[in-house]
């Protein structure tokens, strides 16, 4: 069990992040979200002891990292802006990952380097975007890590390649009860992947849920009214989502009979329940006024 | 196999209910192998815990079997058990259905007409 205990983190004179409270199981897979510049790379480094916290505790399994320095060797994370590898080969940069982490299967690395047609011997430098990604992952599983931390995994990736890296993890976690904390924009394709999902907004993880228990409480309609003006109680209790002439899609993050009756009241002409996706629960979440501006 | 990202229905559920069409259809035999967990996230893209729950649920229902270090198989008996709460669960559903289907004028024989269609494509394919 990884678990992260009010951690802060200030950069400069910036508060990036406060409080942060949250547990991961083995075998659990977590989508990290938020938008730009939330927080969730600085997140990752923060866990994966690249960055010093300001305050809180990472443990695992109840014990800190910081007073038991050889648990660091179970958390990976590639900072792919501070790459200090680039121009060695795949081999060397293995090598050096062997030095750093006791159970680092160098067959493993081979062999999967092999599946997937790379060269070690090839520089880390001459890969394409896609191919250094399938790389880091391959790096990632060969360190033997039990608690991976990827961010942006899917990002440049074609969908072959993509394909191939989500099955190398998802093996993982079937085989090996490892835990994945994933950040991604690519929500469609991290959607069926998580267990749980964590919501960054500033500073706060501000929503930790499983998508199946919000999909009870939640729904997202279509309303048509006879009039074009919006009615208050959607921007109280729900969140639109999108307008387009009288059309309207809101967001209810908790649907009761009490507001189901309100709604009905408003004698819609049309009043349909569509179904809620990760996408629609970050943008009911993190959207500003400003962003709808464009639209209006 | 093909899961519908953008319906409202849970995955699992989702799952569970193509494993039980594809056994109506005989597309799956009984006694025969399935994908295990694994394979089967591996398949669709998806979570392990996610197919796992799926698993547990169709086992439940007596759809499937596992057999400890042998893999997972659809169940030689099929439906022989009548779950009497899962009945009245779909009866209540065809009491919804028959309401909507009137309000939109549908009438009786459209609605049998469909219902007979639905049983006789299960019959078709499992025959084949």
């Amino acid at each position: 069990m990884l678990t992260i205990n009010q951690l802060n983190k200030q950069i400069g004179q910036q508060t990036i992040l406060e409080d942060i409270t949250f547990e991961q199981t083995p075998g659990e897979i977590i989508g990290l979200v938020g938008r730009n510049g939330a927080g969730k790379s600085t997140l990752l480094k923060c866990i994966a002891s690249h960055y010093l916290l300001d305050d809180g505790q990472i443990l695992i399994n109840g014990e800190s990292i910081e007073t038991n320095l050889a648990l660091k060797t179970q958390i990976f994370y590639l900072d792919e802006d501070h790459l200090f590898f680039k121009n060695l080969s795949l081999n060397q940069i293995g090598q050096f990952y062997e030095a750093a982490y006791p159970q680092f299967d160098m067959s493993q690395m081979m062999a999967l380097l092999a599946e997937y047609y790379l060269m070690d011997n090839q520089q880390y430098q001459q890969l394409s975007k896609g191919m250094r990604g399938l790389f880091n992952i391959i790096l990632a599983i060969s360190s033997h890590a039990p608690y991976l931390l990827l961010d942006e995994p899917f990002d440049g990736l074609d969908v072959v390649v993509c394909k191939n890296v989500i099955r190398l993890l998802l093996d993982q976690v079937s085989e090996n009860q490892r835990s994945l904390l994933i950040t991604s924009h690519n929500l469609v394709m991290l959607e069926p992947l998580i267990d749980r999902t964590l919501i960054l907004k500033e500073r706060h993880i501000i929503q930790d849920y499983r998508l199946e228990t919000v999909r009870q409480n939640a729904r997202k309609l279509q309303i048509v009214l006879k009039t074009n003006q919006v009615p208050s109680l959607f921007k109280a209790d729900g969140r639109i989502l999108n307008i387009s002439g009288r059309v309207m899609v809101v967001y209810f993050a908790d649907y009761t009979d009490e507001l189901a009756g309100k709604i009905a009241a408003l004698d819609p002409v049309l009043c349909e329940s569509l179904p809620i996706t990760l996408a629609d629960i970050f943008e009911a979440n993190l959207t500003n006024e400003q962003d709808y501006q464009v639209f209006v | 196999m093909m899961i519908d990202k953008s319906s409202a229905k849970p995955y699992y559920e989702q799952i569970v209910l193509l494993i039980k069409a594809q056994v109506l259809q005989g597309i799956l035999q009984p006694g025969e192998r399935i994908a295990s967990v694994r394979e089967m996230a591996r398949q669709l893209l998806m979570n392990p815990n996610t197919v796992s729950k799926a698993y547990k649920m169709l086992e439940m229902q007596g759809v499937i079997m596992t057999v400890k270090g042998r893999g997972t198989y659809i169940a030689e008996q099929q439906a022989t058990v009548r779950d009497d709460v899962k009945i009245a669960q779909i009866k209540h559903k065809i009491q919804d259905l028959v309401l909507e289907a009137r309000y939109l004028s549908v009438d009786k024989t459209e609605l049998t007409t469909w219902i007979t269609e639905q049983y006789g494509r299960g019959q078709v394919n499992a025959n084949d």
